[in-house]
């Protein structure tokens, strides 16, 4: 456990320190004034916001953010083993009295870490862009409901978490494609282009909630649309998705001889 | 009795059907300064790969300071310290921060004994300086450090003069010396540099092809051989011109 607790805080530590999470910030941010400056000129057609003022500018933007947070999210759950074994890093800390099961459960936490982290670093970039270019405005709205302040802050970092619970299941899956590829592009190009097929799956009616994409795109949505049994339903299959690759993860990583 | 640090039973690692290493069977007794020597491909960084847990064994034991590698893991591995390949850090980190990260997994490692093994490799002044900006002799030194952090009985390097200048040779060579009598720490060296291991080693094994042709007390091999360095010993072992059949796997005791 001491280890577990060592390695995460380590990774944390990393990752605030890091220039790639300033990098994403200013992603973030540079999307989130471009949102906003097409929604001056056109309105809501040329933009996601229905709701122009900052209250309500930063939980509209989750669901827009889908593909750079999945690039993101593949590009640090890669960096969290594969990149370790190909800089060869990984050997500092397994030849250690640290075991490959305490290892991977320390990675599979900092990913978690990660996504919670620029889930709500999205939150607080489009507090600030929104209410710089539109006022924080007197409620918040969102899929049709009015919300005051504080129900509104709420209401946001529910769907925070909401967003974050789908992306750590996605997640879980680069990480453990990651440990199946030599090189870093790769790992990113197939989780991409995984996103881009998945996002496909909404025409299969049937077979869409089974699809973590679904889940990335909707799930902080449904909290506020659908009935309690589709949410309890959708987080179930969320969680089997970090369950199922958790555990083949670790099994995987518990045999896996490294080519470092 | 002499106290064996590492001992390896018939340890085997085969890849897609073809055998990397094949039955060896290696003693590094307290005190040694073992050279493992073979040329390019003949399994050395396998062997310390699965001696130091990187790379699963296909059968075969590890024993470290009679600890089994696979049923005591982390009390085996908390006596080693070892360079696989090439040392490698995080550049963005400096060499304190590198080595608090193994001093914390190690656990009871104070921070004086981070600053004490930086003194002995000579990078006390370079502490807070990242490790990005060190050459490759810098980072062996760190290597070397990170090795003996934690107090180890057995110290694996492997091909540690790799891209290593002269002096750099020699002030390893020496720091290995040193270290080998102050802090009374057992060496396996892997290398294909002979004439440096004659100097610095006391036993040898020598393996090609995966599996080990002599070992020895150095002296012992050379008399028995009758050449006069390790060079042509080696050449002789390699190049099969000596039937060493009745030398093949010779255990000290």
């Amino acid at each position: 456990m001491t280890n577990i607790v060592t390695l995460l805080r380590f990774e944390t530590k990393r990752l605030l320190r890091s220039k790639i999470s300033l990098l994403y910030a200013v992603i973030y941010g540079i999307c989130f004034l471009i949102s906003a400056y097409f929604y001056s000129m056109y309105g809501s057609e040329g933009s996601v916001l229905v709701t122009s003022n900052g209250q309500s500018f930063a939980i509209q933007h989750l669901q827009a953010s889908f593909l750079f947070t999945g690039v993101f999210v593949a590009i640090y759950a890669s960096s969290l083993i594969l990149q370790e074994r190909t800089k060869g890093t990984i050997k500092n800390i397994l030849t250690r009295p640290v075991t490959r099961g305490e290892f991977f459960v320390s990675r599979a936490l900092s990913l978690t870490v990660f996504v919670i982290f620029i889930s709500f670093m999205m939150i607080v970039i489009g507090y600030i862009v929104g209410t710089a270019c539109f006022g924080w405005g007197d409620y918040m709205e969102f899929a049709e409901v009015r919300y005051t302040p504080i129900e509104g802050l709420f209401q946001t970092l529910k769907a925070a978490l909401a967003f974050s619970y789908a992306y750590i299941g996605y997640g879980m899956m680069a990480l453990v494609v990651s440990m199946f590829m030599d090189q870093m592009i790769t790992s990113v190009t197939v989780m991409t282009l995984l996103i881009m097929v998945g996002q496909y799956a909404e025409v299969l009616p049937n077979m869409k909630a089974g699809v973590i994409m679904h889940q990335m795109l909707f799930y902080h949505i449904d909290l506020f649309q659908e009935s309690q049994a589709v949410v309890i339903l959708n987080g179930f299959v969320i969680g089997l998705y970090i369950l199922v690759f958790f555990i083949l993860g670790l099994v995987t990583f518990r045999k896996q001889n490294l080519k470092v | 009795m002499t106290n064996i640090v590492l001992e390896t039973k018939d340890l085997t690692k085969v890849i897609h059907g073809k055998p990397i290493v094949s039955n060896v069977n290696i003693q590094v007794s307290t005190g040694d300064i073992f050279g493992f020597l073979g040329p390019n491909g003949a399994g050395k960084t396998t062997t310390i790969r699965m001696i130091t847990h990187l790379v699963f064994p296909t059968s075969g034991e590890i024993w470290i300071s009679g600890l089994s590698l696979r049923e005591h893991f982390k009390e085996a591995i908390s006596k080693v310290g070892c360079i696989v390949e090439n040392p490698t850090f995080y550049p963005n980190l400096s060499a304190y921060q590198n080595l608090k990260l193994s001093a914390a997994l190690l656990g009871n490692i104070q921070n004086e004994r981070i600053e004490e093994v930086l003194t002995i490799v000579g990078l006390a002044s370079q502490l807070k300086q990242k490790v990005g900006t060190f050459s490759l002799g810098m980072k062996q030194r760190l290597g070397i450090a990170n090795a003996i952090l934690g107090y180890p009985k057995l110290v694996i390097l492997d091909e540690p003069t790799n891209g290593v200048d002269p002096i750099g040779l020699r002030e390893m060579k020496a720091l290995i010396k040193e270290l080998a009598n102050k802090e009374k720490i057992t060496f396996f060296i892997s290398s294909h540099m002979l004439r440096e291991m004659e100097d610095l080693c006391n036993k040898v094994a020598i393996i090609q092809k995966g599996e080990i042709l002599a070992q020895g007390q150095v002296s012992s091999l050379l008399a028995a051989y009758s050449v006069v360095n390790l060079e042509d010993l080696f050449l002789q072992i390699i190049q099969g011109d000596i039937n060493n059949d009745k030398y093949r796997n010779t255990l000290e005791i």
